[in-house]
């Protein structure tokens, strides 16, 4: 059985986490040219981490439900007798566990050129943001069965979110997470929503 | 040496200032009359100075570079420098306000600047520490500047015209992201019925155009609602403030004029390299273009996607700066065009099967 999975986790390597995987790279390669992130501040960093970084997010846990989008891939998967949902939870695994290396890499990478930076409060702060981003085009994609829409959720939440009026922020989550004056309910709140949005997918059959 | 604490305004206060001006908000300027751009030397001096000093000691500096906004901090070296600056204008402010020369003072300023670095507000203080534009030197309008504001504003830009711009640049920083995924999977949409589509007598040019005109109307439609509600809104304040005039069309023609060619641009850009490669990969290109476009705001060079004023008094800068904003959106439309006819190309190409990156890449492989 183990060796069943790993067959299945090396196969999603290459039909799902490479070119996720790939587009994060140019992404954050493009990130560090056009923010110049060498010897920034605290709060620049903070903007850096809140309004570009979270990104990565969008990319890495959307495409999760892309390989299906593709008929013969969608047919092989429901002919196998293991649940189809076996397969989106090694995908999510994944795509988890390259966020959290890409967002410690990139806030190692911050304070290495200079940046001063709590390394704890910053990592869990974007890692928070870039969760629930990437939450709502994993939800989104699921439900329509369309990756582009799943892309104008969260990139609508993420334009939404420049115009919120004051009154609201404190309710709904808000990626500005840095600038809130309690920080901590406001990361409860990202944790909160980021968790219904990634288990909710899973209760759709096929 | 004595070091002189002035009250003069940051950033942050006056951005503060400027949101409780607001319009929109229910604090109207007019009630309180609002704030305005001081000529006073002695007062544009002391805030400078104030502004540079705040900066040194936090060591904290704002500049902008390849079109980001960012604080960065000084080596030691150079915050030595920046102090010896400081000192030279210490003293040369010591003199009488007469006596003092804004040239000598602005050439000092420049000084600091250019040991900041990148594109900063010392590198061009006359225009930054000066009359006209953003920035520290502001004051409370007595009634009469108030009033010419007020006839600026309300006679000589309908009262939405100032809104309009504002509603301009939220609305295309908006579009060029979204249009821009629209436009890609409307396109892939083709992979689907390919063999359909090739086998077609309508010529590619007709059937591209006809997606990309369908597409750009789309996308607008919901635009020019948004203008239609906004208008009522425009309506409404102009109402309360008993305006001299009103401009009802002052929406619409943004979003025709201003918003319509960034959607031809993102949309055109998007369906480009869509045509070229058959994926999603114009989403993460998006990604460059719109983040460069987001921080910079009153700037229109052609570097500038789109049009983004910092507030909706903006009558001023909108007058100088109307012949800029006319040749950046004729340069949009005609490199949209351009990127459009390449595009008919390239589809033309891939739909009669001589275009297909995944078997280009196929046979590099197998030649290796």
């Amino acid at each position: 059985m183990f060796r069943l999975y790993l067959e299945i986790y090396k196969k999603n390597i290459k039909i799902f986490l490479l070119p996720a995987v790939f587009s994060v790279i140019f992404l954050t390669v493009v990130l560090f040219f056009i923010t110049d992130p060498i010897n920034c501040t605290a709060a620049y960093a903070a903007r850096i981490c809140q309004e570009y970084f979270t990104w990565v997010g969008i990319f890495l846990l959307a495409p999760v439900f892309m390989p299906e989008q593709r008929d013969n891939i969608k047919e092989t998967i429901l002919s196998k007798t293991m649940p189809t949902q076996t397969m989106y939870l090694i995908r999510l695994i994944q795509a988890l566990a390259a966020l959290v290396l890409f967002t410690a890499g990139l806030i190692l990478s911050l304070s290495l050129l200079g940046g001063e930076i709590e390394f704890k409060r910053y990592f869990v702060h974007t890692f928070a943001i870039a969760l629930l981003l990437g939450g709502l085009g994993f939800m989104g994609t699921r439900f329509s069965g369309n990756i582009g829409v799943g892309y104008i959720i969260a990139f609508g939440f993420y334009i939404i979110q420049m115009f919120l009026p004051d009154e609201i922020i404190e309710i709904v989550p808000y990626i500005y997470i840095f600038t809130l004056k309690n920080e901590t309910s406001g990361i409860f709140l990202f944790y909160i929503y980021s968790f219904i949005l990634i288990i909710i997918p899973f209760f759709k059959k096929h | 040496m004595k070091v002189n604490w002035y009250k003069a305004p940051r950033n942050v206060d006056i951005m503060e200032a400027m949101g409780r001006g607001s319009l929109s908000s229910t604090n109207n300027p007019f009630n309180k009359y609002m704030l305005v751009p001081i000529s006073d030397k002695s007062i544009i001096t002391e805030a400078a100075l104030d502004s540079l000093w705040s900066d040194y000691l936090s060591n904290d500096y704002f500049i902008t570079l390849r079109s980001a906004m960012k604080h960065i901090s000084l080596s030691k070296r150079k915050q030595e420098k920046i102090y010896n600056i400081l000192l030279e204008i210490e003293d040369y402010t010591a003199n009488d306000a007469d006596d003092i020369n804004m040239d000598e003072f602005y050439r000092l300023l420049r000084k600091a600047g250019a040991v900041i670095g990148g594109n900063n507000d010392y590198k061009n203080p006359d225009m930054y520490f000066n009359r006209d534009r953003r920035r520290v030197s502001f004051d409370l309008a007595t009634y009469e500047q108030a009033l010419t504001e007020y006839n600026k504003f309300a006679v000589g830009d309908g009262v939405s015209g100032g809104l309009a711009r504002l509603f301009a640049g939220h609305i295309s920083i908006a579009c060029l992201l979204l249009g821009g995924i629209v436009a890609v999977f409307y396109l892939l949409k083709d992979k689907k019925h390919g063999e359909t589509l090739s086998g077609k007598s309508i010529s590619s040019v007709r059937m591209f155009t006809t997606k990309y005109i369908a597409l750009n109307v789309t996308l607008l439609l919901p635009v020019l609602l948004l203008a239609a509600a906004a208008t009522v809104h425009a309506g409404w304040i102009a109402k309360e403030i008993s305006a001299a005039g009103f401009d009802v069309f002052a929406f619409f023609k943004v979003s025709v004029f201003w918003i319509l060619p960034t959607i031809m641009f993102a949309t055109a850009f998007t369906m480009l390299i869509t045509a070229a490669t058959n994926t999603p990969t114009a989403v993460i290109m998006l990604a460059p273009l719109w983040w460069a476009q987001m921080p910079v705001r009153d700037s229109f060079g052609l570097h500038m996607a789109i049009i983004n004023f910092y507030y909706e008094f903006s009558y001023n800068l909108y007058r100088i700066a109307r012949p800029e904003i006319i040749i950046n959106r004729i340069f949009y439309t005609m490199v949209s065009l351009i990127l459009v006819c390449v595009t008919v190309w390239l589809y033309h190409l891939r739909r009669g099967g001589r275009w297909n990156v995944s078997a280009i890449f196929r046979n590099i492989q197998k030649k290796h």
